[in-house]
């Protein structure tokens, strides 16, 4: 498995440079206005967001599904590195929201932390099957769809909680320390999901 | 006799297409080609050998215990992405790969002349066909499985790389299955030879047996018309002469002693007997119309 999770991270690692180039930028431009740590934090979930799905593209772009598939390890052990690795990635973005909140001395950041690294386990547990089972390329118009209805539900659940004014500067209520909790078990049933696709899949 | 490879009866059935009860082996120390015209199921024979294609039917028996960890495979285009470089390929291919051996990885780049700082887009097709190579041979393995590895590669690039194959067999345990629709190449290497032709194995046997076998007739149309149908495989017809393919090399001379045949080159039997399908259909035809 290590061997699948070293290729990802070295596909990721590539546009790395670009996106932090950009975040810097951001951080600059940060020092002359008020600075608002959620509007960064929510590049670095777009950016990992992208970077995941970007990863299947890849591997559609060089056939290296059937490739990954005719290794010992085979299939399954290419399935469980993607799910490590977007793991891994929730738990970089929990911990970047807390870094620059607590830099940017910002209250309520860790209920913030876990609604980012939350909702992204959240959103990836929706893709990572819509992935495996529509292959890189046609997913993304299938995502297209998937993130527009939750991007109505998140929108409506920002209004109620009266939060779209000054995002990331409330504090948020208790229960969202439990999103990561509900991410973790919606990335479970999620990677259930797509061995069985996986599994099942002529590639 | 000890096999690295066995597909026993194996179908796998697309609905548009058949991979038709294929069965074949491969003995160790040996060289297997699959030729057969393009989407004859050669792709589709080796995909389900390596478990990449699940069968409908029929069996597969791998270099017994030790199954895929002992294979080294070769597919037909690239599998690294472009943005990789090339060092990166061995080090993640060396968590994918038990018995992978980094100095061995390091030996093969230096010999293909592949840079390790270089990124794989930035190679040519020749390049990137031996970083696939270096990669299937750096972990030891027993059987190697080349899925069109030739194909594309200009003359000299792929001398120098069926050069590596014979090297590589030169170790009794060792097999190779290569499938190629470039005949020329096989020949100079195969031991064993199948024939695919849509979706079946329509020949198959030890290369030197079948090239001794089966004859191929230049002739008038008067001394074709004579020949016995039974022997004849698939022919052309010209203006100013025949060609024939002949099954009975031996049986031929004996009933035609005035005729010579010559020894036939694979790419021969593949033409031949996709025309002889082609003339049994011309036969049907006529007959329907009668």
């Amino acid at each position: 498995m290590t061997g699948f999770l070293k290729r990802d991270y070295y596909l990721i690692s590539g546009t790395l440079k670009f996106y932090v180039l950009f975040m810097a930028a951001f951080i600059i431009l940060a020092v002359f206005t008020d600075f608002n740590s959620s509007f960064l934090s929510l590049y670095v979930v777009v950016f990992a967001m992208s970077s995941v799905m970007g990863l299947f593209s890849y591997d559609d772009m060089s056939r290296w599904t059937a490739y990954g598939a005719a290794a010992p390890a085979g299939r399954m052990a290419m399935v469980d590195a993607r799910y490590l690795l977007t793991l891994l990635i929730s738990v970089g973005i929990s911990l970047f929201q807390m870094l620059i909140s607590l830099l940017g001395g910002e209250a309520g950041d860790l209920p913030m932390a876990a609604l980012y690294g939350g909702g992204f386990l959240l959103y990836a547990a929706v893709t990572l099957p819509v992935c495996y089972h529509f292959g890189g390329t046609k997913a993304r118009t299938v995502m297209i769809l998937i993130v527009a209805v939750m991007g109505a539900l998140i929108g409506m659940g920002a209004t109620t909680l009266q939060l779209s004014n000054g995002f990331g500067r409330v504090s948020l209520p208790s229960p969202f320390l439990l999103l990561p909790l509900a991410g973790i078990a919606a990335l479970a049933i999620s990677w259930r999901v797509s061995l069985g696709i996986m599994g099942r899949k002529e590639l | 006799m000890e096999y690295a490879m066995k597909l026993d009866h194996l179908t796998k059935d697309f609905g548009s297409f058949k991979l038709d009860d294929v069965s074949f082996a491969i003995p160790g120390g040996t060289i297997l080609g699959l030729i057969g015209e393009n989407g004859a199921g050669k792709s589709t024979a080796i995909k389900c050998l390596l478990g990449v294609l699940h069968p409908t039917s029929g069996g597969v028996e791998l270099l017994e215990g030790e199954g895929l960890a002992g294979v080294g495979y070769v597919p037909d285009e690239c599998p690294f992405s472009d943005q990789l470089k090339v060092r990166q390929v061995g080090k993640f291919c060396a968590g994918l790969f038990p018995g992978w051996e980094d100095s061995l990885f390091a030996h093969y780049l230096q010999k293909f002349e592949l840079p390790g700082d270089r990124k794989v887009k930035e190679l040519s097709r020749g390049m990137k066909m031996k970083l696939s190579i270096a990669v299937a041979l750096s972990h030891r393995p027993k059987l190697l499985v080349l899925d069109e590895a030739t194909s594309g590669l200009d003359p000299v690039v792929r001398d120098e790389i069926l050069d590596e194959f014979l090297a590589f067999i030169r170790d009794e345990d060792h097999a190779i299955l290569i499938s190629s629709h470039i005949t020329s190449d096989l020949e100079k290497i195969c031991d064993y030879v199948v024939y695919l032709h849509k979706g079946r194995v329509t020949i198959s046997g030890a290369k030197d047996e079948l090239l001794e076998t089966y004859g191929r007739l230049s002739c008038s149309k008067a001394d074709l018309a004579r020949v016995d149908p039974g022997l004849i495989v698939g022919k052309r017809e010209g203006d100013y002469g025949c060609q024939a393919l002949i099954n009975d090399h031996a049986a031929f001379q004996r009933a035609y002693p005035d005729l010579s045949l010559e020894s036939p080159t694979l790419e021969d039997l593949m033409i031949f007997t996709t025309r002889g399908d082609s003339l049994s259909f011309e036969k049907e035809s006529e007959q329907r119309k009668l």
